[in-house]
């Protein structure tokens, strides 16, 4: 049961890393390869203010949720509206925002190797982070909130998509962003309120998620490409998918680590990957689409 | 929304492959920060070299991008060496010329930018061939050709060949030769049995393989537990390798992973397992003291060279005072003494091979270098030190290492926890 609880611990960070990943996509359509570097950003800030100035617990939350919302607003009116607007304008295709989006990310990245350098900083969350045994299993208490955040996390932003007027009307721009506009939908501000959303929510994930994994310029990278596995085998769209999702690929990955070594884990995720797309290619949550023929 | 669902696939692997790219080389860096404070540079472009000229000492190395922060510690050592040195009189009387030429820390960089100043300059006295042994490993076959002294704390076994670099020297110990002191370590603590864990790169397998062979002859049983480096938790691998139930573990990784390797010690209930961890773990801040859940620091002791351990003021020995002394008058250290103290040492020794030699001819200083009757200067890292015709890196004594508890650093030294 303990090596269930830490795939279940490294699942829930995979899974808040594709929650932003599904509500910039289901606000704009767009994939924002940025996400994860909103909660290395938190992450940081969380070390800063928790572990190095004492701030108290709120206002660090506070403060990461405001400067990630911030992060986010800025990337989206640089990196995605100008493609848009250049789009509507001269009518031409293609998806120049999926590489907007990445630059987006260096430019996060270097900026925080600037600002915090190449050392990893502890973020202190819990006074108390021992072990303690749950199901038969030891669990550290910082594991057991993560693995809570995200369920949390996972099942309000579920309701929020399906219950509130703008859940419904991102999935509707998600589905149709033509359709949407013309049926009153104001598309640009919900893109940007998205890509303000995913970036506060980053931020706000920050200093729970860099309680296990440091703060770290690198890992920005890592989560950034553990979440694109997790919204994909969930389905796009789906955070139930994507809480399922993660809980799936980070026990298998413990699994495979503790029984065939951990050099087996990511041959593992990769192979569980594939088998998932080739039988439910939209996911496991994933909605599917008839097709008219 | 379905029919993009298979975007995403897509996606990873474009940014796999955009990954994949930002890890090649590029083009972007060029001849970087030049350091001639008290010196006359007008000569060292002029052409033909006299007795007045200053001896050109070039770094190359990465003074932007990820090594900046090691290589402005090795530049502050070189330095304060430098200084030290012409204070007492220079190089054959002669002043130093330092120069820094950038590579961005891309080996391939460092061989097209040194190719270009040499077609711009004359030939410098010596290299030290930046700070990684990718970078030394690139540099000195070029350095060989032109028949240049070099050395720098690259500890890839390659480079020790003097058939093939005969004018390179190492300054760095082996991965073997800098854990020749932990039998020593082991048989004071009654270990038999010691579980290893390290990540599974080239520097992780280099220490299993060196701690493997430096307790091959001691009967402790070892076995080696690797682990993935981009693992979020690495929980599963440590718990692996206590499972044996070994009286010890052993350690080792650079960056981030140690201080995750020290928090899993709380997270797998280790702590009441005696654990020795590697040189890595001082490498980070002001040391695990700094940043570590006092917890988690619990039977633990850390290697590192005796330089680095805490020694007061009024006990430095000579070498020391100059150090400080000239660090100092620089600025003063900002992190650990570990880089400063080891370039400190390599700008020493190559200006006493020259003074001995009483050239900067390649090969009179090879000739020194190689010499038993050598008289190294007073070191900052190594009691011991010299090097033989067929061995050109370091043979340290088991005493220039010793493990500490944690404790705070102070004045870039480690002071004992307990």
């Amino acid at each position: 049961m303990t090596v269930i609880w830490s795939g279940l611990a490294v699942g829930a960070v995979y899974a808040l890393v594709a929650y932003g990943y599904n509500l910039s996509w289901a606000c704009s359509g767009v994939l924002n390869f940025a996400n994860a570097h909103f909660i290395m950003l938190g992450t940081f800030l969380a070390a800063w203010g928790l572990t190095e100035l004492g701030v108290p617990l709120i206002v660090t939350f506070l403060l990461c949720a405001a400067i990630g919302g911030v992060v986010g607003l800025v990337e989206e009116s640089i990196a995605i509206a100008p493609m848009r607007s250049l789009r509507l304008h001269r009518g031409a295709g293609g998806h120049g925002e999926l590489v907007t989006t990445v630059g987006a990310a260096t430019v996060i990245t270097g900026v925080a190797f600037l600002i915090w350098g190449s050392d990893p900083r502890p973020v202190r969350l819990l006074s108390d982070n021992t072990r303690v045994h749950v199901l038969g299993g030891g669990v550290r208490k910082t594991d057991l909130l993560i693995i809570a955040v995200a369920v949390v996390v996972g099942i309000a932003l579920h309701v929020w998509t399906r219950r509130s007027r703008v859940g419904l009307a991102s999935l509707a721009q998600s589905e149709d962003r033509d359709a949407a506009m013309l049926q009153g939908i104001n598309v640009k501000r919900l893109s940007s309120g998205g890509f303000a959303a995913a970036g506060a929510l980053g931020g706000i994930l920050g200093p729970i998620v860099g309680a296990k994994t440091l703060a770290v310029v690198t890992i920005a990278l890592v989560l950034a490409i553990k979440g694109f596995v997790v919204l994909t085998l969930g389905g796009v769209g789906s955070q139930l998918g994507a809480l399922f999702g993660g809980a799936a690929l980070g026990v298998a990955e413990a699994m495979t680590a503790r029984h065939l070594g951990p050099d087996y884990r990511n041959i593992a995720v990769f192979v569980i990957f594939m088998l998932v797309l080739l039988a439910r290619p939209q996911g496991l949550l994933g909605r599917g689409e008839g097709r008219v023929v | 929304m379905a029919r993009l669902t298979h975007r995403p696939s897509l996606i990873i692997l474009v940014l796999l492959a955009l990954i994949a790219g930002a890890c090649g080389s590029d083009d972007s860096s060029d001849v970087g920060a030049r350091d001639t404070s008290g010196t006359d540079t007008t000569a060292a472009s002029s052409g033909q070299l006299d007795d007045s000229d200053p001896v050109k000492i070039l770094f190359v190395a990465g003074a932007t991008g990820p090594t900046a922060a090691s290589v402005a510690d090795a530049k502050l050592g070189i330095e304060a060496s430098i200084a030290d040195i012409e204070s007492r009189g220079g190089i054959l009387g002669r002043t130093i010329d330092f120069e820094v030429l950038d590579t961005g820390g891309d080996p391939t960089q460092a061989v097209s930018v040194f190719q270009r100043y040499l077609s711009e300059n004359d030939s410098p006295d010596f290299v030290i061939p930046g700070i990684s042994s990718a970078e030394a490993l690139a540099l000195v076959p070029l350095l060989t050709r032109e028949k240049i002294v070099s050395m720098n704390n690259a500890a890839n076994p390659a480079l020790n060949n003097p058939d093939e670099y005969p004018y390179h020297f190492g300054y760095s110990a082996t991965a073997e030769g800098l854990q020749s002191g932990l039998p020593g370590q082991l048989e004071e603590m009654g270990v038999e049995k010691l579980a290893v864990i390290v990540p599974n790169n080239a520097y992780g397998t280099s220490i299993a393989d060196a701690v493997k062979n430096v307790l091959a002859d001691t009967g402790v049983e070892t076995t080696v537990e690797l682990f993935n480096p981009e693992d979020l938790d690495i929980s599963v691998s440590y718990e692996r390798a206590i499972s044996g139930h070994p009286d010890a573990v052993f350690f080792e990784a650079i960056g981030d992973i140690t201080q995750r390797l020290v928090e899993t010690r709380l997270a797998v209930d280790a702590t009441d397992i005696p654990t020795i961890a590697g040189f890595g773990i001082s490498s980070i801040g002001g040391g695990p003291a700094d940043w570590a859940d006092p917890a988690a620091l619990e039977n633990l002791v850390m290697q590192v060279f005796r330089f680095q351990v805490f020694t007061a003021p009024e006990d430095y020995t000579d070498v020391q005072q100059r150090f400080f002394k000239n660090i100092d008058a620089k600025g003063g250290l900002t992190s650990n003494v570990l880089t400063p103290g080891l370039f400190w040492d390599v700008a020493q020794v190559l200006a006493a091979a020259a003074n001995e030699a009483g050239s900067t001819d390649a090969d009179a200083v090879k000739d020194v270098l190689e010499s038993d009757s050598f008289e190294f200067p007073e070191l900052m890292m190594w009691t011991q030190h010299g090097y033989t015709a067929d061995r050109h890196f370091p043979d340290p004594a088991p005493e220039d290492f010793t493990t500490i508890t944690p404790g705070p650093m102070v004045n870039g030294m480690f002071k004992s926890g307990a």
